[in-house]
């Protein structure tokens, strides 16, 4: 008698595991409930900013177990980090969304002791609550890379207009256009794996490094690509990026087709192992450090007609190999 | 009663299998780790770790990262700069190498853990201090590692193992928001480098402050150092007096500007947040720290330790 109860049990457990994975692999829903649209999230990265300023974390609209991350380190929210430093925000910020993850980014430059530092901030909102806070948060004095004037930056205007219909793409192939750049940047041969708009242009850490693009302004200087060739697709082709070993822990959090926007997480890795290299025309270049190093970085891509159009990155060095705590949660020894 | 004499007979006979373990030499002893840590310094260079003896699991860090045997250091252009001093605790069954090493050419200031276990190596944490960073760095052709981390403490001016880490520890919290109290005891003539820089006297700004480690600290000159956190005590040795520390040093930097204890106007050297991690050599004679040599590596702001518990 017990054993046919037993086994009933079984069956209507069974049933319920079968019904409650019903769904799409990895989707907590077969009908994703939009409960903050992309106006209240640009909303609550504004609001993130504007309680930054005043460092007021009070007013962030935290979830009681936010993580907060900077340059890659969770640490508490509102007294460490650019919380504890921070005097200035500048206008002029350029912000995304994604209405069906919960995701926001905020990419801008902000003030340290009056210092400027350029910020991009990703983060999650669930039930009303900030739940994720990632940041990147390039600063100087630091290793050489490029870090543009401040005072000639500007965001260009297309990241937040809505694509015509024939030049949406859906999010699995915003995703891999995305993922083919990275594939591209990685051991840089002057294979490209992925597509560029003739107008394609990126601005790095408020540099221009692609030059000769209309509405994209930034500070030129030390490190800039933009020196060895122009454009992204030739610089690309040229194999000037040759010296990331591996573009880790890649991370598409948000996605938004209408606009046509991708934004990604990752480390570049450079093992070092070579200090000089070969460019595909057989000029020879020499690595700028000599020693390992990564870089962490939150990068956005503005993709029409399936192609990468515009390019925005904030990064800055991190130890050679860092994970990322949104990557590889609870990190112990893990090496991958 | 039967019973109770066997638990008893049971009993001592333990605690005297325990104290005959306590009496035996250690499995891997002072000589048998530097012959170890030498194995491993030569073998870096060629890039093949395949002769090591591993322990069956390895757990290896770069700077406080942890990645595989073959990154970082040893896959950038390796080589040893000069001959670095091996420092080993066969108590602990640890022992450092302290020296530099050069990366396609580029000298680095560089500490190296190994955690020997079974004659095996179990552990490889190192820290490299390089050029090129907001951390301190002086050329290396300039500098040379003190005789006094290898030289013999006369017996009657060594120190017991716990309190040469409680100096330590207490050299920390002094520098720990640092506002001239001190918690540990320093010699007048102590002298203190960072990756090769002798901060303590000549040109570094804090040596134009005051000469002197001690005098330093009286004045309140590191006071921007808000943590010292993930302290740890791998290698002591009474006889030569010396204590291997790790460390991770928080700058919060909430503020620019300070003063020392007796007015002077200072400010951060670099102002945003940051945290140096630090592998350091503290010589102790008669109780007191005489000399504090080590590597500095800039890191992110509270970057979480892999090491401490």
């Amino acid at each position: 008698m017990q054993n046919k109860y037993l086994a009933a049990g079984i069956f209507v457990l069974c049933g319920l595991s079968a019904v409650a994975n019903a769904q799409a692999p990895g989707e907590p829903s077969a009908v994703i409930k939009v409960e903050c649209d992309y106006d209240c999230l640009l909303g609550y990265a504004s609001n993130y900013i504007e309680a930054l300023a005043d460092r007021d974390f009070s007013r962030a609209r935290l979830a009681p177990d936010v993580i907060f991350s900077e340059n890659n380190v969770v640490m508490p929210v509102g007294n460490d980090g650019l919380w504890g430093t921070i005097s200035g925000v500048h206008e002029g910020e350029m912000m995304v969304a994604d209405e069906q993850t919960g995701n926001a980014a905020w990419f801008g430059i902000v003030e340290e002791h009056g210092n400027p530092a350029y910020l991009a901030l990703r983060i999650k909102v669930e039930d009303s609550l900030i739940t994720e806070i990632e940041t990147v948060v390039n600063r100087l004095p630091d290793m050489p890379k490029p870090f543009g004037d401040p005072s000639t930056v500007t965001h260009d205007p297309v990241w937040s207009d809505i694509l015509p219909e024939e030049q949406r793409r859906s999010r699995a192939r915003l995703v891999a256009v995305a993922d083919g750049y990275f594939n591209t940047v990685e051991l840089n041969d002057g294979d490209v794996f992925t597509q560029f708009d003739d107008d394609c242009g990126r601005l790095e850490n408020g540099m221009l490094t692609t030059s000769g693009n209309s509405g994209i302004s930034g500070g030129g200087g030390n490190g800039n690509a933009a020196t060895i060739a122009s454009g992204c697709v030739a610089q690309f082709k040229l194999g000037i990026y040759r010296i990331n070993k591996r573009i880790r822990d890649r991370r598409y959090p948000l996605i938004d087709e209408k606009r046509g926007v991708v934004v990604a997480s990752g480390f570049f890795d450079h093992a070092n192992m070579f200090d000089r290299y070969t460019l595909t025309d057989g000029r020879e270049m020499r690595t700028v450090l000599k020693w390992p190093n990564s870089i962490s970085l939150l990068e956005a891509f503005k993709i029409r007609n399936g192609r990468i159009w515009r390019i925005e990155a904030v990064f800055t060095y991190v130890p050679y190999f860092m994970p990322s705590p949104f990557a590889v949660p609870n990190i112990d020894f893990q090496t991958r | 009663m039967k019973k109770i004499i066997r638990i008893v007979s049971v009993s001592v006979l333990a605690m005297l299998a325990h104290n005959q373990a306590q009496a035996q030499a250690p499995d891997c002893d002072a000589a048998c780790l530097v012959g170890i840590a030498q194995q491993y310094m030569q073998d870096v260079v060629t890039k093949d770790f395949s002769k090591l003896p591993w322990g069956d699991a390895v757990r290896f860090t770069e700077n406080n990262v942890g990645m595989m045997i073959g990154e970082g250091f040893w896959g950038a252009g390796p080589s040893v700069v000069n001959d670095g001093i091996y420092l080993p605790d066969p108590q602990t069954g640890n022992v450092v190498w302290w020296g530099i090493t050069g990366e396609h050419g580029q000298a680095a200031y560089h500490g190296l853990r190994l955690q020997i276990e079974n004659r095996a190596i179990t552990e490889v944490e190192s820290y490299l201090g390089r050029e090129g960073t907001p951390d301190l760095f002086a050329p290396v052709a300039d500098y040379k590692v003190s005789a006094a981390f290898t030289a013999r403490v006369d017996a009657d001016a060594r120190t017991p193992r716990d309190r040469m880490i409680a100096l330590v520890d207490g050299w920390f919290n002094s520098v720990q928001l640092n506002d001239g109290e001190i918690f540990t005891s320093i010699a007048a003539d102590c002298t203190r480098t960072i990756n090769g820089l002798n901060i303590t006297n000549g040109d570094y700004w804090a040596a134009k402050q005051v000469e002197g480690c001690k005098q330093q600290l009286e004045q309140g000159l590191f006071k921007p150092a808000d943590r010292i956190r993930a302290r740890r005590y791998p290698v002591v040795n009474e006889e030569t007096g010396v204590v291997v520390a790790l460390s991770l040093e928080d700058h919060a930097v909430r503020y620019v500007d300070y003063k020392s204890k007796s007015g002077a106007d200072l400010k951060v050297e670099v102002e945003y947040p940051n945290t140096h991690g630090r592998l350091e050599l503290f010589k102790i004679v008669n109780g007191e720290i005489t000399e504090v040599d080590g590597v500095s590596v800039f890191l992110p702001y509270y970057i979480h330790s892999l090491w401490a518990e």
